[in-house]
């Protein structure tokens, strides 16, 4: 099957090439194709500049007739320091800092309305946000529902130096965001085009890419869709990339990316490697082929046939973990040993990407947990598959493991209730915040979700999704409709407090007494005659009444257990309770209320765990979910010896240097 | 090859290593119980009430120790708060122990005595002599930081993506040069200071020390590295080796055992390592420069003074006064 797609691709794509036309991929679109671009782009590689001319086929799909177009300039966000994205970041973003010395724009040198006939109309730019990411023009006709408009763009790109996903370092150049790129048009709402900010991503239509690069015949070029065709001219190179049913395109450059290729379940995996970073090379094959693999499984099978993964290099970590349709960025380090498994994590976050904002196209700007956070829960899910649950993050570094799941807990704690999940981005009240929520928390509230449904039928839930809403701009409604329709219930009432609202929870074991019942003493008259129970002490007034009996009783308690939720999320919980006899009892709580307490009589009460099968990650603190009645010393033992290491070393390092 | 001649005499050669290392590993195994203490008793009201805590057991456990720092901030004191008690101790001690050490290296002698009355002698010669070499390494220190600052500065600019990767490996080795630069120094010095039972004054043994190391530059460092890439292939062996959990008695004893294994070797390369350095600086200098001690007789001990090779031709160089 594999051998027969990749002969298949390689007929098309030589087919292609002798036709001079590009090749055909889908026979039948999978999206509505209503942005479509044609791209001719040189590469200056000294200067790091990008000369480029673009054809836009737009066709408006709404009911409402558009009288105007917008387009995101993104590269203009590094124009000044006063721009929208630099104001809000502080020209800092995710550790990465902009270099002030090297700037970057996007400038539309011409823009023209073309008509049926192939009259240009002239179009006077104008720019109506904050700063100038974001360009109007004024349509000299409305384009009605159903009908066509073709923009001539001619413009001139300077990359700055690698920050917030674009630009350049040294000779690698990383070109995202790069073109003149229409925004959304959502008929009687307008066109959805926001300014380029500090915490959002992207939002556009799904269409056709043609483009043409123009490098230096050194460089290796990888790029968003199919190669078709190479031409070279002197000291130039021409290469002509095709991609169908995407709704971005991003490329990069290099002269000395080490370029590797290899074919899993139908698809060509490319990497292109930094050289320092070759013995990262099957690290990301494998995770991608990981990715095909548990994808196929459990959402949809990768319908494109390429996957580029570009590795940035060290001074360029900016441009790295950014996903493109069918091209992602990683980011591999020699510094980093394979016991840390961030190579793999980035590349199948990325990856995964392809189906969460690629595929499943929602509106970054405004809910970015649709991609981010879904990603994110599949991210830890195909992690636990491939390392399992507990070394999925940090797989055995000097004894110690770390959880996809767990790393994602982590970031959560750090900033569990500022803002809610579904909110504009850059309404965040810090990138801090907005990574939280956005990635980590959704990820959790939906690991939650599954662990109230169950793994089966989540996977019934979240593929009902996807298949529904592929190829189209879903919304958070959309979202809680469809898995609530899947799931065969409202999920609402759970999915909204946690989706909307601030609210967390913490399940705390607020009190276990164990009260012992004393036994009886005096006369016992049930029995056929009298029999005196006595204290049991030596000196037993009752011996002087005559022969005193053992009190029959074995000891005994009247035990309560009190839990008790803080914060405002109610999330049902099972509480283990054991006692002293060895058995252990589970009681459920829905989670209404401030607390709960079951009361017991018999044997004592020695262990209660509140969540004992860590079913709510969303719990801010699971120290406290339990208690028991007398510890081992083990854990305080290990951690000392842990410490010892530490410790001792440091002595051991300070006899060294004196 | 005196270099590696001294390394031999240093770590298998003469009396008194024994006591050396014995001594430099139950101290700190003693320093650190002290300061373990408490901490293992914090660690018990922190841990052992809580059932969630015994995921520390098992080799994982990153997220209940950042649960246990988030809500339980009593367990950065516990875990800190003799650490710095113990570093000042330990540097006294160490003073103490390397003064007794490095005298022992110098009489041959492998006696208790010996090493007391060596470490009273010298350890506050020792202690100006660490001063005065922190002093000088660290002005070094700092301006090579200022240049490796300048130098990453400078890389952003590079049209090389390999640069900044070549930068980090010439930034690390130059550290690693400057603080073995300081080590060689600072034990060069204390070597000196034994052999010449402190006739020359803290400030000129110092000087010349300094001079020593840099005029003897290859042999001197080459004795340190190979040194330090045993204690390198120790630590790497014994990391690999360490056992993955805790969660049994027998596992536990298991790691300590080979933890306290790996200390005690550590300790005893320690030792070698002053003998070394005792056995390659005597070999250099005057025999009247050398103090009254007695002279290390029969095959097991360092090699005389008239056991200095000739084709060391800087082999009077030492001469004070010279």
């Amino acid at each position: 099957m594999k051998r027969t797609c990749l002969a298949f691709l390689s007929t098309l794509l030589a087919a292609a090439v002798a036709a001079q036309s590009p090749p055909v991929l889908f026979s039948t679109p999978m999206s509505p194709r209503d942005a479509n671009y044609a791209i001719q782009v040189t590469l200056d590689a000294a200067k790091h500049g990008l000369r480029g001319e673009e054809r836009i086929r737009w066709r408006n799909i709404t009911d409402t007739p558009a009288t105007d177009a917008w387009f995101h300039l993104y590269l203009n966000a590094f124009a000044n320091d006063h721009t929208v994205f630099m104001t809000e970041s502080g020209g800092q973003l995710r550790g990465d800092a902009f270099d002030k010395g090297h700037w970057g724009f996007c400038e539309v040198r011409s823009i023209a309305l073309v008509g049926a006939d192939g009259t240009r109309t002239p179009l006077v730019q104008l720019f109506p946000r904050e700063d100038h990411t974001v360009m109007r023009v004024v349509l000299p006709a409305p384009v009605p529902p159903g009908g066509d408009a073709v923009f001539e763009v001619t413009f001139e790109d300077q990359l700055p130096r690698v920050f917030a996903r674009s630009g350049y370092a040294g000779t690698f150049n990383m070109a995202g965001q790069w073109f003149p790129k229409l925004g959304v048009f959502q008929g009687a709402k307008g066109w959805n085009c926001h300014e380029y900010h500090a915490n959002t991503e992207f939002f556009s239509d799904f269409g056709v890419y043609d483009v043409s690069i123009t490098v230096p015949v050194q460089y290796v070029v990888g790029a968003t869709g199919v190669l078709w065709k190479e031409v070279r001219h002197g000291a130039e190179k021409t290469l002509s990339f095709h991609a169908e049913d995407v709704h971005d395109f991003a490329w990069a450059a290099q002269p000395d990316f080490v370029d590797r290729s290899e074919s899993y379940m139908g698809v060509q995996i490319r990497v292109l490697m930094q050289p320092g970073n070759r013995a990262s090379i099957p690290r990301y094959f494998a995770a991608v082929k990981q990715d095909l693999k548990d994808y196929a499984e459990w959402i949809w099978k990768y319908p494109y046939p390429e996957i580029t993964v570009v590795d940035p290099p060290m001074n360029g970590m900016g441009a790295g973990g950014m996903e493109y349709p069918t091209f992602i960025t990683a980011g591999a380090s020699p510094f980093m040993g394979k016991r840390i498994l961030i190579p793999e994590v980035t590349v199948v976050h990325e990856f995964g990407h392809q189906y969460w904002y690629g595929m499943e196209a929602d509106n970054e700007f405004e809910r970015a947990w649709l991609d981010e956070g879904i990603n994110s829960y599949y991210e830890a899910r195909i992690m636990d598959a491939w390392y399992g649950p507990e070394r999925s993050f940090v797989d055995d570094l000097w004894g110690w493991n770390l959880g996809e799941e767990a790393q994602e807990r982590m970031a959560y704690l750090s900033l569990p209730d500022m803002d809610p999940i579904v909110l504009d981005a850059w309404k965040y009240v810090s990138q801090h915040s907005y990574d939280v929520i956005t990635y980590d928390k959704s990820a959790l509230v939906l690991k939650t979700l599954e662990n109230m449904l169950g793994r089966k039928k989540m996977d019934e839930v979240m593929r009902a999704f996807f298949m529904q809403v592929k190829f189209t701009h879903p919304d958070t409604r959309d979202f809680i409709r469809i898995v609530s329709q899947a799931a065969g219930q409202d999920l609402a009432p759970v999915l909204e407090p946690m989706l909307y609202g601030t609210g967390t929870v913490d399940f705390r074991v607020a009190q276990v007494r164990n009260v012992p019942r004393s036994s009886p003493q005096g006369y016992d008259l049930t029995g056929a005659a009298p029999v005196l129970y006595g204290t049991g002490k030596k000196k037993d007034k009752n011996q002087e009444h005559g022969r005193v009996a053992k009190s029959p009783f074995k000891e005994s308690y009247d035990s309560t257990v009190v839990l008790e939720r803080r914060g405002s999320l109610v999330l049902p919980v099972d509480v283990a309770i054991s006692f002293s006899d060895g058995t252990t009892r589970t009681e459920h709580w829905n989670g209404e209320g401030r607390y709960t307490a079951w009361t017991f009589s018999g044997p004592k009460v020695v262990r209660v765990v509140a969540d004992p099968k860590d079913l709510v990650p969303l719990d801010l603190n699971r120290l406290d979910n339990a208690w028991v009645d007398e510890g081992d010393g083990a854990v305080a033992r290990s951690m000392t010896t842990r410490f010892r290491v530490l410790y001792q070393s440091l002595v051991a390092i300070l006899f060294n240097v004196l | 090859m005196e270099w590696v001649r001294a390394i031999g005499n240093g770590l298998f050669r003469g009396r008194g290593k024994a006591l050396g290392t014995l001594l430099i590993w139950g101290s700190g195994f003693l320093l650190a119980t002290i300061a373990l203490n408490p901490m293992r008793r914090g660690f018990h009201s922190l841990f052992d009430k809580a059932p969630a805590s015994r995921a520390l057991l098992g080799g994982g456990g990153l997220d209940t120790l950042f649960d246990t720092g988030m809500h339980q901030p009593a367990f950065w004191s516990a875990a800190t708060a003799m650490l710095p008690y113990m570093i000042l101790l330990a540097v006294v001690v160490g003073l103490v122990l390397m003064s007794g050490v490095y005298a022992q290296a110098a009489e041959g002698s492998g006696s208790w005595r010996a090493f007391w009355r060596g470490a009273a002698a010298n350890v506050l010669p020792f202690t100006a002599l660490l001063l005065l070499n922190l002093l000088l390494w660290a002005v070094v220190g700092l301006g090579v930081g200022i240049l490796f600052a300048a130098a990453w500065h400078g890389v952003r600019d590079t049209m090389d993506p390999a640069r900044p990767w070549h930068l980090f490996w010439i930034t690390l080795w130059s550290a690693l040069i400057v603080v073995n630069l300081f080590r060689n120094s600072l034990g060069f010095s204390q070597a000196r200071w034994v052999l010449t039972g402190g006739a020359e004054g803290v400030a000129r043994c110092f000087l010349r020390s300094v001079a020593f190391t840099f005029r003897r530059f290859v042999p001197v460092n080459l004795m340190t590295w190979t040194l330090n890439l045993v204690r390198a292939g120790a630590m790497i062996l014994a990391v690999f080796t360490l056992s993955p959990g805790y969660g049994t008695t027998g596992r536990w004893l298991a790691t300590a055992a080979l933890l306290q294994g790996g200390f005690l070797f550590a300790a005893y390369l320690r030792v070698g390592e002053a003998r070394a350095q005792v056995s390659y600086a005597r070999a250099f200098l005057e025999p009247a420069t050398v103090a009254a001690a007695p002279m290390p007789t029969g095959k097991d001990e360092e090699p005389s003074v008239a056991a200095a090779p000739v084709s060391e031709s800087g082999g009077m160089e030492e001469v004070p006064g010279a």
